[in-house]
């Protein structure tokens, strides 16, 4: 029995391709020996400064091979790691480290300034100092043997309403039963190459990570400047033989629009998974006409769920203008999608998703106020104690008795009188040919709906408005739109919402 | 990963062991088969007439006997 990532590690790619490329950066490559080397230096170091366990313990480095090895060195030391994003604003570093208070932090020199008049000098360790720190077998031996599968692995922040960024506590049992589902459902083997594209510090990144040590494959880590480029985009995939992906919708549609696949000639991807965002027919149709053998997947879920719960492997044809299925639960979890009353919706009835099973999160980290907000006991069992995690993501099922995702609970506006979602009107919108990629926000104050887009040329609101007529009600027709050159995206590489209502609604 | 006990059952045993005696109960010996088929028998009774319900307790008053297996 597997209790935590360490037996995964050791039990599979450790033991089955020792000396076999693990992770790989444009500078740097690691088997799976010298991971098992390098994070037990870097336990050990971490272990003889300090007596700690079940700490978090944050991570400022370049994103890199390094940055992983600290990853599984802060886990054999059986502490908590907590990849932090370096670019972002010093201020929210610090709410951050307001909200954990951590034990250590672990940079380079190059990053150490970003925590070095907040955190005392003693909890900050450089990380080639931790590489070339004797074994202590012993006290390894000791941490590992303690390891139970319900302490926490990593945690992952994300923003909060407040401003105040939330800490997702991951354990590592969770981790361990989404690596086995995701190992069985797409047969990763130790000859596949993934390309990874999530920041660490997202989600998505933890199945390249742990499938890595799970199948034995190589994770090959994309230069983050080429990812505004499709053309260079490609290039790295072929230059580096890339079997599978893990990433986020936009890029998928950036490099379909970019009419670059009619000419690509690789033909070595089998398995291109997206997740993220809402991945539109439209641009999928492409990746499917070029890429005819490749198994394709939309996956979902929130970061308290543990990368997914949901998802749908793409096996009929879609019209441009259907929205694609989040599918079904993934093994293990349990969806259910209840109305404002609390109940089962009936078939094409919208309600929230919910999910129960192991894959929850164990809450915000010092934060029981937010947890108890959203991680409630289940309302549909009141005989023993069940937590569900309610996802404020709206879903119906379709007749397929696939979930259907409709937009954030956020995103359901009501615009004189009706009832409207958001993200019915971006699914309508991505179907007009000369709009590439687009997104729609409400205006709360001006009461209306601006569509935001980019394409190869600019449309008037008329022309826009006409071509939707057959898709949506009236009501529900954008009423100001925003012609873009490019979309902003954020780190994670999904579209920028925040920034698009900042600089053109202004609320 | 085995995720439920029927999973963990059927795989880890019944599939391994069918006619490898499981129980003896008054002398006479069980399969592994037979406690496999037998609940299946009971389940499917349960469900058609909608005694049982998912994730719900069931009561058993019974004998201390193979049956309490099934």
């Amino acid at each position: 029995m597997q209790t935590n990532i360490i037996d995964l590690f050791e039990n599979n790619a450790l033991k089955n391709y020792p000396n076999k490329t693990a992770y790989r950066d444009l500078k740097n490559e690691v088997t799976f020996n010298n991971i098992y080397d390098k994070s037990r230096r870097i336990a050990s170091y971490i272990l003889d400064i300090k007596n700690i366990k079940n700490k978090p313990i944050i991570v400022l480095l370049e994103k890199g091979v390094y940055n992983l090895l600290v990853f599984h060195g802060i886990t054999y030391s059986g502490n908590i790691y907590v990849p932090i994003d370096i670019t972002q604003p010093k201020e929210r570093i610090e709410n951050i480290i307001s909200v954990l208070n951590p034990e250590l932090a672990i940079v380079n020199e190059n990053t150490k300034e970003k925590v070095i008049n907040i955190l005392d000098s003693e909890k900050i360790i450089y990380i080639e100092d931790c590489l070339s720190y004797h074994i202590n077998e012993k006290i390894l031996l000791t941490v590992k043997q303690n390891i139970i599968s319900t302490d926490p692995l990593y945690i992952l922040f994300t923003s909060g309403s407040t401003g105040i960024p939330k800490g997702v506590v991951i354990n590592h049992q969770s981790v361990l039963d989404y690596i086995e589902w995701v190992y069985k459902t797409y047969s990763f083997t130790y000859k596949d190459i993934i390309a990874n594209q999530a920041p660490f510090y997202f989600d998505n990144s933890v199945l390249d990570i742990y499938i890595t040590l799970k199948s034995g494959c190589t994770l090959y880590i994309m230069q983050e400047k080429n990812f505004a480029f499709p053309a260079k985009i490609l290039e790295e995939i072929e230059n580096n033989n890339v079997t599978s992906l893990f990433w986020v919708p936009s890029v998928l549609i950036s490099i379909a629009n970019s009419m670059l696949l009619e000419k690509y000639t690789y033909k070595g991807l089998n398995k291109i998974l997206f997740a993220g965002e809402v991945m539109p027919n439209k641009q999928l149709n492409v990746w499917r006409k070029y890429m005819p053998n490749a198994l394709f997947s939309n996956l979902y879920g929130p970061t308290e769920i543990t990368v997914d719960c949901l998802y749908y492997i793409v096996d009929r044809k879609f019209e441009d203008d259907e929205p694609l299925p989040i599918g079904k639960p993934c093994s293990n979890s349990d969806v259910m999608i209840l109305n404002d009353n609390n109940e089962f919706v009936k078939d094409n009835e919208i309600g929230e998703i919910c999910v129960r099973g192991i894959s929850l999160s164990m809450g915000y980290y010092n934060n029981p106020e937010k947890t108890r907000e959203v991680f409630i006991q289940n309302p549909l069992n009141k005989s023993y104690p069940e937590l569900i995690y309610r996802t404020g993501d709206l879903g119906y099922y379709n007749h397929y008795k696939e979930i259907m995702y409709v937009g954030r609970k956020d995103f359901q506006i009501k615009h004189n009188g009706y009832r409207i979602e958001l993200g019915e009107i971006e699914t309508a919108v991505s179907s007009i040919d000369e709009i590439n990629n687009l997104c729609v926000l409400y205006n709360y104050s001006a009461k209306q709906i601006v569509l935001f887009y980019t394409g190869n040329k600019e449309l008037d609101l008329k022309y826009i408005r006409t071509k939707l007529l057959s898709k949506i009600p009236k009501y529900a027709l954008p009423t100001q739109i925003f012609y873009l050159e490019e979309m902003p995206l954020t780190a994670n590489g999904k579209i920028n919402r925040q920034r698009l209502h900042k600089e053109y609604i202004g609320e | 990963m085995v995720t439920n006990l029927i999973e963990y059952f059927e795989n880890t045993t019944v599939n391994l062991n069918a006619e490898k005696t499981a129980v003896i109960d008054n002398d006479k010996e069980y399969y592994f088969k037979y406690i496999r088929d037998n609940s299946k028998k009971l389940a499917t009774y349960l469900l058609f007439y909608n005694i049982a319900v998912y994730n719900q307790p069931t009561a058993v008053f019974l004998d201390k006997s193979v049956n309490v297996f099934a």
